[in-house]
């Protein structure tokens, strides 16, 4: 099956959960349909910093949500209530593993294609302009912000003066965006 | 503007120039407020967001200009650090579809740039939902209500404590709304003020 068709599919089925109430079985069978194209998406899901809110969200909330029918650290816990969370982490991990294997199968030179044919013209040059661009404004940004500070040691007055730093920043911007204009111009690139 | 071939190329570079321009806030700015857990963060962002996307389009005023911007700055959203960025990138997305709809309509006037700058910095709240529902599934509201109505009783609060906790959280995000509005009108002024004398 074509790439663009097996994403459709696996984007239909991650819907169909959205809105249906078999979470286990669209997303086991979400799961087992990138297991077959590409295992490793399965396990590139985020660090323990992006899991940490949901587990313990959890486990934690059966202590006050939901019908206790047993005790845990001696304190009255909800096994349904635990069971129906449990739902919610396959759910993000479903959610993870598909966005894992769009960015592990799709570069940026793809996504700008899948750009083009979805009617946005010129997304391969736009997002070279992009990419060229975000480096020299990242430099100015720099620049600029170390300027701000030596010329404001004062605190209040660098929070004074903040849409000073901000217009530079735009300004600056736009004469990056003037020079990128008139080069196109006069080399006769249409965009 | 448009009509002749300079205009369109310019169209096209100053809106991929400063989605650009956010793409970097997002990707540097974003990634750390991430990392150190600030709260109101999208808020945070969502003003920086929406002051330069009132800026540009100042300087190329035609309908569906914001639209492009923010699409560049969705595009440099995916590269950067960090697992999974379809949340604020969704985030990006209907700031970006807000904002194009307010300068339409209203244009880049002192109640535009105001109510644009507003509306993204309150556009966390239905963000907030979107990807909730989005990650976790439909059940997940229930649940967090289950636990919130669990923690009033066990703190013997009364039944509707959470209308203050959510009270709060919009009277935050109206308030960053407020100051990025101010901030924007001011840097608006500076910039007419540079440039035209």
């Amino acid at each position: 099956m074509a790439k663009n068709t097996y994403l459709a599919v696996l984007a239909a089925v991650f819907l169909l959960s959205l809105c249906l109430p078999w979470a286990w079985t669209l997303g086991g069978l979400l799961v087992a349909l990138i297991a077959f194209k590409d295992p490793a998406a399965l396990r590139k899901i985020g660090g323990l910093g992006f899991w940490a809110f949901p587990t313990l969200f959890v486990l934690l909330s059966p202590f006050m949500a939901g019908e206790p029918d047993r005790a845990v650290l001696t304190l009255p816990y909800s096994m349904p209530q635990l069971r129906i969370n449990m739902s919610f982490l396959m759910h993000a991990y479903c959610f993870t593993v598909l966005m894992s294997y769009f960015g592990r199968n799709y570069t940026l030179a793809e996504t700008a294609g899948l750009g083009e044919k979805l009617g946005l013209k010129k997304t391969g040059l736009k997002t070279a302009i992009a990419l060229c661009s975000a480096k020299k404004l990242r430099r100015m940004i720099i620049e600029t912000a170390r300027t701000y500070a030596r010329t404001r040691p004062a605190k209040t007055d660098k929070a004074k003066d903040l849409h000073i730093l901000l217009g530079a920043i735009i300004r600056n911007t736009a004469l990056t965006a003037e020079e990128i204009s008139v080069l196109f111009y006069i080399r006769k690139i249409e965009l | 503007m448009i009509n002749n071939p300079a205009g369109k190329i310019r169209l096209a570079v100053y809106t991929t120039v400063f989605g650009a321009l956010w793409g970097l806030a997002e990707m540097f700015i974003g990634s750390w407020l991430h990392a150190v857990n600030f709260p109101f963060r999208g808020a945070l962002l969502a003003g920086f967001g929406a002051i330069i996307l009132c800026t540009e389009r100042t300087y190329t005023p035609i309908r569906g200009a914001t639209f492009y911007t923010g699409l560049v700055a969705i595009l440099l959203k995916f590269l950067s650090i960090g697992s999974v960025k379809i949340a604020p990138a969704a985030g990006i997305f209907i700031e970006t579809v807000i904002a194009e709809a307010i300068l339409s309509a209203l244009g880049t006037g002192k109640a535009g740039v105001w109510l644009t700058v507003m509306a993204a910095c309150l556009e966390g709240i239905p963000h907030f939902f979107v990807t909730n529902w989005l990650m976790y599934g439909t059940g997940i509201f229930g649940a967090y209500l289950a636990v919130v109505k669990g923690m009033q009783e066990f703190f013997g609060l009364p039944g509707n404590s959470w209308k203050f906790i959510v009270l709060l959280w919009l009277a935050g995000h109206a308030a960053l709304g407020t100051v990025y509005s101010v901030l924007a009108v001011r840097t608006l002024k500076y910039l007419e003020h540079r440039d035209h004398g």
